[in-house]
């Protein structure tokens, strides 16, 4: 299970002391009091050590639930410390992360965090009355926990969720961490209504609210900015990839890429040591299930067939969509099939929320191209010379007669040209230092 | 148990004997590929793997007459 993924998510309970209404675990009350036990935890590190020896790319750990911060802290300690001595003994490069909900971090678990470099993904829907759908436990709690993770120098990083609640605060909750905290990156995901009780948004709204707003904000001239929502970095650079290029798809993506890597590059383990092909499948699916970490799987062949599975069940969705013929499939996610299937119980994508999302976007990068790769440059330029991370591999730039070119050699000064030291990367020039 | 991969440690065939004389190392490519709507074979990034295995002997051997049973049978 650990020869090919650069990700686990562990999940040490099912178990949550929150109930939101938008979380894909569902039936949570069954899972109360769930832990996961030393001695399976100890068998999957093994396990992992064995399987990763004549692989020796990074691994990363994320510790998740349901709530991974009802780990009583002793255990918790005891396990992380175990992987670090397995890992640092077989030179093998690790990271550790882990998900929460930020309600039960006290000054303990800040002092565990900061101890093992965990790195803290925190869930928060945003100021106002944002968080209602989650919680009943006030505002200023979390700010209270936000000034306890930097006064203990916790690495940490927010992942809001939007629905119909926070929609039209987005980056009014951005410019408050920024402002406050510090926080350079944040991650604005779309969520989908998987337990029927409404709250969504639809597509274009979501685009038009949540992720344009970044996007206006970054090609504006008067501003000295990044661009610090995550998805849209990523979808950027798979738009330039698709519209500034010819490229050969080799983007592996976790979650993102049109056939994605749940079950291979990420894997998720449940308490009980159940393997399935992604954390986002609600309850136990047989579809999603791959097996145990007790399970023998000679050359990881069975891993091999559940995905293979998996492909074949995208690659069905895929043509019956029609994605392949879509202006955008260069840059979309093509839908999660973990939401879908724990919703209707089989295999899909919702192409209500997916297609506008990534229509729109595709649609405002070709109506700002020229903006879009002058802020590139602006922002990571290093003496008028700007190394642009490509998501696949670059063969050579399209035509030079397209009009963005003459805009950006015109109006920016700028030319684009093909890194001979890297085919992933795109270089932009200031025109007048060539 | 471990498997160890690193020279002069005592390795082990999954099947648990101490590998002594011969090992055998084999290594598969595996690499998946869609045939897309527009009639393109397109990678899939996600799907390049090459896992490998070191076994006794006797375990090639079960190894390959598994092979055999399941593809060379005649029709």
């Amino acid at each position: 299970m650990f020869r090919h993924n650069n990700q686990l998510i562990l999940k040490t309970t099912r178990d949550c002391n929150l109930r939101c209404e938008y979380c894909y675990i569902k039936n949570k009350d069954h899972f109360k009091g769930e832990m996961i036990e030393y001695n399976l935890y100890k068998t999957t590190i093994d396990r992992m050590v064995d399987e990763r020896l004549s692989n020796k790319q990074p691994i990363s750990i994320i510790f998740h639930g349901g709530e991974p911060t009802l780990t009583p802290k002793p255990q918790f300690i005891k396990m992380v410390t175990y992987a670090e001595n397995q890992f640092r003994k077989h030179g093998i490069h690790y990271s550790f992360g882990m998900q929460s909900n930020l309600t039960l971090i006290d000054e303990e678990w800040c002092q565990i965090l900061s101890k093992y470099n965990i790195s803290l993904g925190c869930s928060f829907d945003g100021v106002g009355d944002s968080m209602d759908k989650r919680t009943t436990i006030k505002q200023q709690s979390f700010y209270d926990k936000f000034d306890m993770l930097k006064k203990y120098n916790v690495s940490f990083g927010f992942l809001m969720v939007i629905h119909e609640g926070n929609i039209n605060n987005v980056m009014e909750s951005y410019q408050f961490l920024r402002n406050n905290y510090e926080i350079e990156n944040i991650k604005v995901n779309y969520v989908e209504d998987i337990n029927g009780l409404g709250g969504e948004v639809n597509g274009s709204e979501f685009f038009t609210k949540a992720w344009k707003p970044f996007l206006d904000d970054y090609i504006n001239e008067d501003t000295p900015y990044q661009l610090p929502e995550g998805n849209c970095q990523h979808l950027l650079s798979k738009f330039v990839s698709d519209y500034v290029m010819n490229s050969e798809i080799s983007e592996k993506s976790n979650c993102g890429s049109k056939i994605c890597g749940g079950g291979m590059s990420i894997v998720e383990m449940e308490a009980n040591g159940d393997f399935q092909l992604c954390g986002r499948y609600s309850g136990n699916s047989p579809e999603a299930y791959i097996m145990n970490v007790n399970d023998k799987d000679l050359f990881s062949l069975k891993q091999l067939r559940k995905y293979l599975y998996f492909i074949n069940e995208k690659h069905k969705v895929i043509l019956d969509v029609g994605c392949d013929t879509c202006l955008a499939d260069g840059i979309c996610d093509h839908g999660c099939m973990a939401f879908y299937y724990s919703k209707f119980g089989k295999w899909g994508i919702r192409t209500d929320l997916t297609c506008d999302i990534h229509k729109d976007f595709y649609d405002y990068c070709v109506q700002h191209i020229s903006e879009l790769l002058r802020a590139v440059h602006k922002e990571i330029q290093r003496n008028g010379e700007a190394k642009y991370m490509l998501a696949n591999r670059a063969i050579n730039i399209k035509s030079n007669n397209t009009p963005y070119i003459k805009t950006l050699s015109k109006k920016y000064g700028l030319m684009l040209e093909l890194d001979p030291m890297n085919d992933r990367s795109l270089l932009i020039k200031d025109i007048n230092k060539v | 148990m471990l498997d160890h991969h690193h020279k002069g440690e005592n390795m082990n065939c999954k099947c648990g004997k101490e590998l002594t004389d011969v090992k055998v190392e084999i290594e598969l490519a595996f690499n998946v590929e869609r045939l897309n709507e527009n009639g393109t074979w397109e990678p899939i990034p996600n799907s390049i793997a090459a896992p490998r295995e070191i076994m006794c002997m006797d375990c090639f051997s079960t190894f390959v007459d598994v092979i055999d049973d399941t593809f060379n049978k005649e029709s």
